[in-house]
């Protein structure tokens, strides 16, 4: 119960940072900022898969929301109000994410893997908080690094998807948006989201599956122990039963 | 075997529909209605490789879910001195709110200046106010003197400028008609070259006006385009160039600049470079064939002792078309094909 008020209470004060950032409240907005900038950097980085990119695509972001935040139609409700705010962040964010890929297309100077084990690896290294590298305290070197590994792969993984599958894969799986957020933040029906999350999470599945003789030796076996060493490499408590 | 849960290989051996995947992952994602769900189970106990194909899709589902979150490297806080920056990533500007990206903006900047370029063009045309001075080669092999001595040598120059209907000092060596004249003029006619008056040598360039003076023997033509080369101010760097005196067949580029000189005029042409037809309209006997394209006129100089009812020629050289043109439209073309090139290569990016 407590923490049913305390959502409430932090969607009133979001509200209430909402309809003063409209009026050019700077401050408000930076509550805003400070309450919403963990996730889209997350997207950021997922979308883009290096930290430097996803820094300044989500400073980017909340300037350009700062900018904008006078023209966001607001629903009535404190409910309605923060979820659309919510997925109109996204959309900015996400919309910049489109803007990177697209100038990286055209100037391609950076190799997919280099990027990701440039970048990915020594920001999750170097910050020591990303506990499938790192593995959870208890662990040994061996299961660290087998979940640094898989780690790297899932990355990759994602940014070989196309961009619009990957959106929609990282705003479903990563962020926990349902599909009618998803479609509002992609400004796509409801029938190409579904489309795309199934698409998206069947070939990630298959990548997983297929870099299975690039991962440690004992992630190289067939695919249903694949699976079932995926499960229990990062999921306690999977159950295979529907 | 409905009911079990077999994970074997089956889902790469049997692919399931794309409309059956989709439903399996909205089941997993609760995206289903009750009944939806019903029969999606249904379908899981009756077959194993829909069974595992859900298992799998679980599994990596759930290992995406299971990421843990990258911590921000910093604050993301928004200050007053961030507002006046330009954007670091992707997009490039933010006029007023409204983002375009690169490419669009590329393909907006090639169309203005593409805009700009037929603009220009249609102004220059249509005035007849583009001082093409630089390039075109215009010789003129002038008759002798007419037997009326009036003053002047034989001009031939495009009204080409500003609509000055006789600009002095014609870009011409004209290595005018002037028996008299100390310049370099005397330069016997142009042979082949210049005895062939062709109008449609001109026919790129559109309606031109060209006033041609034929100065019939060339009494005090001191000021007379044969006069002095020496007298042209250059313009945008080219240097009058005379034709060396004796100097048959010589032709001569004169880049003028539209200084004025006082010419006795005897005839004035209205070239209608479109149809490539030069009307007459000499004001003695003259039978004169204009041929002055752009601006440079070179005139090959009097044969002192021809008979004065003798033609005029005046030729313009075939491929004398002002050049300033061709490369304007060529960078218009180019302008052109840049911003459709861009709006292209946008869309297919989306």
């Amino acid at each position: 119960m407590s923490s049913t008020i305390s959502t409430e209470e932090q969607q009133s004060h979001e509200r209430g940072w909402i309809v003063a950032a409209q009026q050019g409240d700077l401050d408000a907005f930076n509550y805003l900022v400070a309450s919403y900038e963990q996730r889209i950097y997350n997207l950021c980085f997922r979308m883009l898969g290096e930290a430097e990119a996803a820094a300044d695509a989500t400073q980017d972001a909340f300037i350009n929301a700062y900018k904008a935040v006078g023209r966001f139609r607001a629903p009535q409700g404190d409910l309605q109000m923060v979820n659309s705010f919510r997925t109109w962040l996204y959309r900015i964010a996400s919309n910049l994410c489109y803007d990177v890929l697209r100038s990286r297309k055209r100037r391609p100077t950076t190799s997919l893997d280099a990027l990701i084990s440039d970048s990915g690896e020594q920001d999750y290294e170097a910050t020591g908080n990303f506990s499938l590298a790192h593995g959870l305290a208890s662990e040994g070197p061996e299961s660290s690094a087998l979940r640094a590994e898989l780690s790297r792969e899932i990355q990759r993984g994602l940014t070989l998807l196309p961009e619009d599958q990957r959106l929609a894969l990282i705003l479903c799986d990563i962020q926990g948006f349902s599909y009618d957020e998803i479609a509002v933040v992609t400004a796509s029906s409801l029938g190409t989201v579904k489309s795309r999350i199934s698409r998206a999470r069947a070939r990630m599945r298959d990548y997983l599956l297929g870099r299975g003789e690039l991962l440690p030796s004992t992630f190289r076996h067939n695919s249903d122990e694949l699976s079932a060493l995926i499960a229990d490499c990062c999921i306690n408590d999977i159950s295979m039963a529907v | 075997m409905p009911g079990t849960n077999n994970n074997n290989n089956q889902h790469s051996d049997e692919p399931l529909d794309p409309r059956m995947l989709e439903q399996l992952n909205a089941y997993l994602d609760y995206e289903l209605s009750e009944e939806q769900r019903t029969q999606v189970r249904d379908l899981l106990r009756r077959s194993p490789a829909a069974d595992n194909e859900m298992a799998t899709l679980k599994a990596t589902s759930k290992v995406l879910s299971e990421l843990p979150p990258v911590p921000a490297p910093r604050s993301f806080a928004v200050r007053p001195a961030m507002l006046e920056q330009p954007a670091k990533s992707g997009r490039g500007f933010n006029l007023f709110g409204w983002m375009p990206s690169p490419s669009f903006a590329l393909s907006l900047g090639s169309l203005a200046a593409a805009c700009l370029l037929v603009l220009v063009l249609t102004a220059q045309l249509v005035s007849g106010s583009g001082n093409h001075a630089q390039g075109s080669v215009v010789t003129a092999s002038i008759a002798p003197p007419t037997p009326s001595g009036q003053s002047g040598t034989g001009q031939a120059y495009n009204n080409y400028d500003n609509g000055r209907t006789a600009p002095s000092n014609p870009p011409v060596s004209a290595a005018a008609a002037q028996p008299t004249a100390t310049t370099a003029a005397a330069v016997a006619p142009a042979p082949a070259m210049a005895t062939a008056p062709t109008p449609t040598a001109v026919a790129v360039t559109s309606s031109m006006v060209m006033s041609a003076t034929n100065a019939s023997s060339g009494s005090s033509a001191t000021s007379g385009a044969g006069a002095a080369p020496s007298a042209i101010t250059p313009r945008l760097g080219y240097a009058p160039v005379a034709t060396p005196p004796g100097t048959p067949g010589t032709l001569t580029n004169n880049y003028y600049s539209g200084a004025t000189a006082t010419n006795p005029s005897t005839s004035t042409y209205a070239f209608n470079a479109k149809s490539g037809v030069a009307t007459a309209a000499p004001s003695n006997n003259q039978a004169n064939n204009p041929a002055a394209n752009g601006s440079g006129i070179s005139a090959s100089g009097p044969l002192p002792n021809q008979n004065t009812n003798q033609t005029n020629n005046y030729n313009v050289l075939s491929g004398s078309m002002d050049y300033w043109l061709v490369i304007e439209i060529a960078l218009a073309i180019l302008a052109v094909a840049l911003g459709l090139g861009a709006l292209i290569a946008q869309r297919r990016s989306r």
